[in-house]
């Protein structure tokens, strides 16, 4: 079957999954969740610690598989990870063996990049996010915020359709976290990639989201999809200057205050 | 347990000397070690056959070193233990990674290396002399077997201590076997790779001494055997002493190829 244009890039259909608990138990981490993404699209997910939205990543870029419901991209089912989908990692995650630009070669090198322009690619990819001077050192000699800048090169490097963010400002301290968060949507913009951010942070998920999922814990359910429109500073902190913003985070707070209730009364 | 946790600089405050207070009070002592040793031999307290005086010990030492002598055996020996180390490493190596990415082999593969572990180097010696006769080629045999399970075991555990999030990495990007393996599972096991070595190239040295004693005609193990029957104790001392001078010389070298090596830690 031929992919339609109007068809979804990713569908997520009534996908279960549950993991071995430590006694041995089935533990649910993800009951029925079903959504879209539409191709360029910034898709945020917001829940408590613990509601498997990091699981839903990895079951989106095929790492795992769900024990039901599918997954699929471009109209087929997602049976293997794929440099299509790629993940920006919390921890990084960069090989601690290589340097900056050879963290970023071997994906180079793994899309059959002719050897003579192996490097000057990959230096290409390390400008993009302003670490041209860094491209010798190892990941340990960098602070956190390099290190995941040099994490989002490596993605783009890849040159993914879609980028799966794993709560990937949650290591970096405040400043740090808010360059990055707008360095990122603005080259999301400009190279038109679909990005899936998972967080538990309401300011980013609505600065970077068109549409926010809230998901409720344990078994994780999508409880609310919220649609985000208003337009979006060009600065994260002057968010609290719109309204609408306001009220979104405080509707999005709402429900992940009752949430939380809920599980202690449980 | 507080002294364990001391470090140097609270040593050095607590003996209330510097650094070249320290280093001195070490030379000081290994001084006067040599020295009573000295006085008790030179006032035939010692018996010169049974242990000979540091000055007759020096004596032997450059006799030895000036006909050659020394030097002949020296080469014998490390020529035989590095042979058999870079063959077992060249044997452990690829066998553990084999082992350690494939579970069939290891299902296979592993009870025969784990049955023969136990088996001391030296264990070895009488069927490497109804092998291989008198000579060099039981040296590097045995030096080989006594060398591969350190490094053999060691690899193994690189393995399997790969991270499981830069083994998803691999994946997630694409990455081929051939690529896993060379950027990823190698490096990442290179630090135990390297431990290995190092523990497996005392080993060898240890075990190239014992096998020189029972399967050569020359080599520092075969020089303390020879200078035994002779009865002439400072040649058997300088030997001994020539083998630990060099077991550390090569550990250290093993230890800054590590440290070359493993840039990024």
């Amino acid at each position: 079957m031929g992919v339609n244009t109007a068809d979804p890039l990713i569908k997520v259909e009534r996908v279960s999954l549950a993991y071995k608990g430590r006694n041995g138990e089935q533990v649910k981490a993800l009951d029925n969740v079903s959504f879209d993404v539409n191709k360029g699209e910034v898709v945020s997910i917001i829940g408590p610690s613990g509601c498997g939205k990091t699981s839903l990543l990895s079951l989106m870029s095929g790492i795992i598989r769900p024990d039901s419901g599918r997954l699929l991209y471009k109209g087929e089912e997602v049976v293997s990870p794929s440099r299509e989908r790629v993940i920006i990692f919390q921890n990084y995650v960069l090989f601690p063996w290589k340097t900056s630009i050879q963290n970023i070669e071997f994906v180079l090198m793994a899309r059959k990049f002719d050897k003579s322009r192996l490097r000057s690619e990959a230096e290409r990819y390390l400008k993009l996010v302003g670490l041209s001077d860094f491209s010798g050192m190892y990941p340990c000699e960098l602070s956190g915020g390099m290190q995941q800048r040099v994490g989002i090169a490596r993605a783009l490097a890849a040159d993914p359709e879609v980028l799966l963010l794993d709560e990937p400002f949650a290591s970096l301290d405040p400043i740090t976290r808010n360059i990055i968060q707008e360095e990122l949507l603005s080259m999301v913009r400009k190279l038109n990639k679909t990005l899936i951010l998972v967080t538990h942070n309401i300011e980013e998920a609505l600065f970077l989201g068109s549409r926010v999922h809230v998901m409720s814990g344990q078994p994780g359910t999508i409880r609310e999809t919220i649609d985000v429109r208003f337009d979006k500073p060009d600065h994260i902190l002057e968010l609290n200057k719109s309204k609408s913003y306001v009220d979104l985070a405080n509707r999005i707070h709402e429900l992940l205050i009752s949430e939380s209730v809920g599980e202690g009364s449980v | 347990m507080g002294h364990l946790r001391r470090n140097k600089r609270q040593m050095k405050n607590a003996v209330g000397a510097g650094k070249y207070g320290m280093a001195m009070q070490r030379i000081l002592l290994y001084a006067a070690i040599l020295a009573a040793w000295q006085l008790l031999a030179g006032a035939g307290i010692l018996n010169d056959r049974i242990l000979p005086s540091p000055s007759r010990i020096a004596e032997s030492f450059l006799t030895l070193l000036l006909s050659q002598q020394l030097l002949v055996h020296v080469a014998a020996s490390m020529e035989r233990v590095l042979v058999g180390f870079f063959l077992s490493v060249l044997v452990a190596v690829p066998l553990a990674l084999l082992l350690s990415t494939n579970s069939r082999m290891k299902y296979l593969l592993l009870p025969l290396v784990e049955f023969i572990r136990p088996v001391p180097p030296i264990a070895w010696i009488p069927l490497a002399i109804m092998w291989f006769g008198i000579g060099s080629t039981p040296s590097y045999f045995v030096t080989m077997i006594a060398s591969f399970f350190p490094i053999f075991i060691n690899t193994v555990s690189g393995v399997e201590n790969v991270s499981r999030e830069h083994l998803n990495v691999a994946r997630c990007f694409g990455l081929s076997d051939g690529m896993l393996l060379r950027h990823v599972i190698l490096p990442s096991s290179l630090p135990y790779i390297l431990s290995g070595m190092r523990v497996g190239l005392g080993v060898a040295w240890m075990s190239v001494v014992a096998a020189e004693m029972i399967a050569a005609f020359s080599g520092l193990g075969y020089m303390i055997t020879i200078s035994q029957e002779m009865l002439q104790a400072h040649k058997v001392l300088v030997g001994m002493i020539t083998i630990g001078v060099l077991g550390f010389a090569l550990d250290n070298l093993m230890l800054r190829l590590k440290r070359g090596v493993i840039k990024w830690a």
